[in-house]
């Protein structure tokens, strides 16, 4: 499996992405939804700047969910795109990244509104987790 | 699985709670036998069960003629819970909260309008904010924000622009009761506030329209559509700021219930309704609801003032009137007879309308002799129906009905169908003329992308839970 590929409902889109680890996962998780976002090629600049992510969650599930929608809200609110992350901590209750930026101009390729949980189930196999993520559009 | 389905009529089938034993209620299926197939092999019948699987419902697990795959929910799903012992889903209204359509009928002759069609498209296109992120034009304190979200499009109407009597030719009156600001989180504001009055991208439009077949004399004649004269036709929601709240409230059911509620999908969680979480939600959800009127509102009244500018005269010379405006995401307390016995409900429609029959005191006074105008939008190239309650309806589904084509293709697909075609002008051949400052959006929701929503109607007609009254030709389209 690819660390991360996009795919289309009939309805919306999503991403099945996988990771050796849970830095990896998370970190792909968020490459996969920048492809859905600004396509493969959008080269940008970074300006310097950077998010702290750092959240407890419930599970794998929740903190994906979180993550990625705080990666659509730095998108569509303050037009910054997600260039590349440090992970200082990372299991499947507790996440402490640092996601640095780039402000991009014009729009994103898609309208994602939100990330849902539907069927959204984290897998391992052989030490890889695995899971796929439906976006509403 | 099919061959599991009794056939109630030819466009109405049921599969028993005895065929799977989780199911609490049976799953009721509005449809001819292509689109009950086709359900199935989409999963959405699987997304009918899972609902019918949830403990408590009222009546069954229904979906409507145009049901496809959704989360958790169906699109075309219907369920009701009692309102003082249910459930409440945010998954049973959707993310886009109030996602509706509004429709206007007008005195302008179809040879009248046809050689100002471009101006008018153009003139829309460049007013009203449309695609991604777009702002509105616009601007709202939080203090008329508030205000917006708590009075819906009485508040536009009373301070802004609008008739009063349009109020009462929408939905709850374009209202529903807010009254604590404090269970909407501030993302939702900070995502809301500057989007009032702004159409989105996807499949909202704005479509003018030509009234080609009337059905229903009387009814069409209570509606004030009239064969070849002018309608206007708007898709929009609650944007961002619905979207949010439906995010927040789906998160926070899951902490509260957290491993205790076994689901067949995690989008299906849910709270009591006389819960404090489900309480408030249910409060949030009614800003988001007025939001989306007050939303409609704007863009109508944006919409009728450049056409009192191109066509010289204003609103009443040009016959402009609201005929109806309806919600097909949303949960709402109603009345509804429940084995011989009016019983308060919480009525889920998650792409289903609600469609109330002749003689409802809910329905405007001017149309309770014929239903309540039911809007079914086609895609940018079809024709889109009116229809109208009926008692049938009423009570085989809670008085609900379909709401649209449904997609037939992903927009991937869509994409690569429509590669090297230019879509505006395959349509302008068709007649149609297409607005938008997307090529992409153009070719994702190209006609062939969508269902026939021919055959949805039919099969809402033929079920016998709505009757056809008029069939609208679309001539100018503006998507976001």
């Amino acid at each position: 499996m690819k660390k991360y590929e996009t795919f289309a409902t009939t309805a919306d889109v999503g991403i099945r992405f996988c990771g050796r680890n849970f830095a990896e996962f998370y970190e792909n998780a968020v490459s996969g939804l920048n492809v859905l976002l600004f396509g493969k090629n959008r080269k940008i600049p970074s300006n310097g700047e950077s998010f702290h992510f750092m959240r407890h969650g419930d599970s794998v599930e929740n903190l994906l969910v979180n993550l990625l929608a705080e990666v659509l809200s730095l998108a569509y609110q303050k037009k910054q795109r997600v260039l590349a992350m440090v992970c200082h901590h990372a299991d499947g209750h507790f996440l402490d990244m640092d996601l640095h930026l780039a402000e991009f101009k014009g729009e994103p390729e898609l309208d994602i509104k939100a990330v849902t949980y539907h069927n959204l189930r984290v897998v391992e196999k052989d030490g890889i987790k695995k899971a796929a993520i439906i976006f509403d559009i | 699985m099919a061959e599991k389905f009794e056939k109630l009529s030819p466009f109405h089938w049921r599969l028993s709670r005895k065929m799977h034993r989780a199911m609490k209620a049976d799953a009721e299926i509005f449809a001819s036998e292509d689109i009950l197939r086709q359900a199935l092999a989409d999963a959405s019948i699987e997304q009918v069960i899972n609902v019918a699987c949830l403990p408590g419902l009222a009546g069954n697990s229904l979906a409507m003629p145009d049901i496809h795959y959704g989360y958790g929910f169906c699109i075309g799903g219907v369920a009701a819970f009692p309102a003082d012992s249910g459930l409440v889903l945010p998954g049973g209204v959707g993310y886009d909260i109030n996602c509706g359509v509004r429709l206007l009928s007008s005195s302008i002759p179809l040879g009248e309008f046809q050689p100002q069609a471009e101006n008018v498209g153009h003139a829309i296109l460049q007013r009203v904010p449309t695609g991604l992120t777009p702002r509105s034009n616009h601007r709202f304190d939080k203090k008329d924000f508030l205000k917006i979200i708590s009075n819906g499009a009485g508040e536009i109407v009373r301070n802004f622009s609008g008739v009063a009597g349009d109020l009462e030719c929408i939905e709850s009156q374009g209202c529903l009761p807010f009254d604590n600001p404090g269970v909407v989180s501030n993302k939702a504001y900070e995502r809301g506030d500057s989007q009032v009055g702004s159409l989105g991208s996807g499949n909202h439009f704005i479509e003018i329209q030509a009234v080609e077949e009337i059905y229903d004399e009387a009814a069409a004649s209570a509606f004030g559509l009239e064969k070849d004269k002018i309608a206007i036709m708007i898709h929009s929601g609650s944007r961002g700021f619905g979207h949010q709240i439906a995010s927040d409230y789906i998160e926070l059911f899951r902490k509260r219930n957290l491993g205790r509620l076994k689901l067949q999908d995690p989008q299906l969680v849910h709270a009591a309704i006389d819960s404090r979480e489900g309480k408030n939600y249910l409060q949030a959800l009614n800003a988001a609801a007025n939001f989306a009127w007050a939303n409609r509102q704007l863009l109508m009244e944006d919409v009728v003032a450049i056409f009192e500018r191109i066509f010289g005269a204003g609103r009443a010379g040009l016959g402009l009137a609201l005929v109806y405006d309806q919600a097909h995401n949303i949960a709402k307390f109603e009345e509804h007879l429940l084995a011989g016995k009016m019983t308060r409900l919480l009525v889920h429609r998650k792409g289903a309308t609600r469609a109330l029959p002749p003689g409802h005191a809910e329905i405007p006074a001017a149309y309770r002799a014929v239903g309540q105008p039911v809007l079914i939008p086609g895609s940018m190239g079809s024709r889109s129906y009116v229809l109208a309650g009926t008692a049938g309806g009423a009570a085989m589904t809670f008085s609900s009905s379909a709401h649209g084509a449904g997609r037939r293709l992903s927009r991937h697909q869509a994409v690569k169908l429509a590669a090297g075609s230019d879509v505006r002008e395959k349509l302008k051949g068709d007649g149609i003329l297409v607005f938008s400052f997307s090529n992409r959006a153009l070719q994702e929701e190209i006609p062939e992308a969508y269902k026939d929503v021919d055959e949805v109607v039919k099969a809402t007609v033929a079920s016998g839970i709505s009757r056809k009254v008029a069939r609208l030709r679309p001539l100018v389209v503006i998507k976001g």
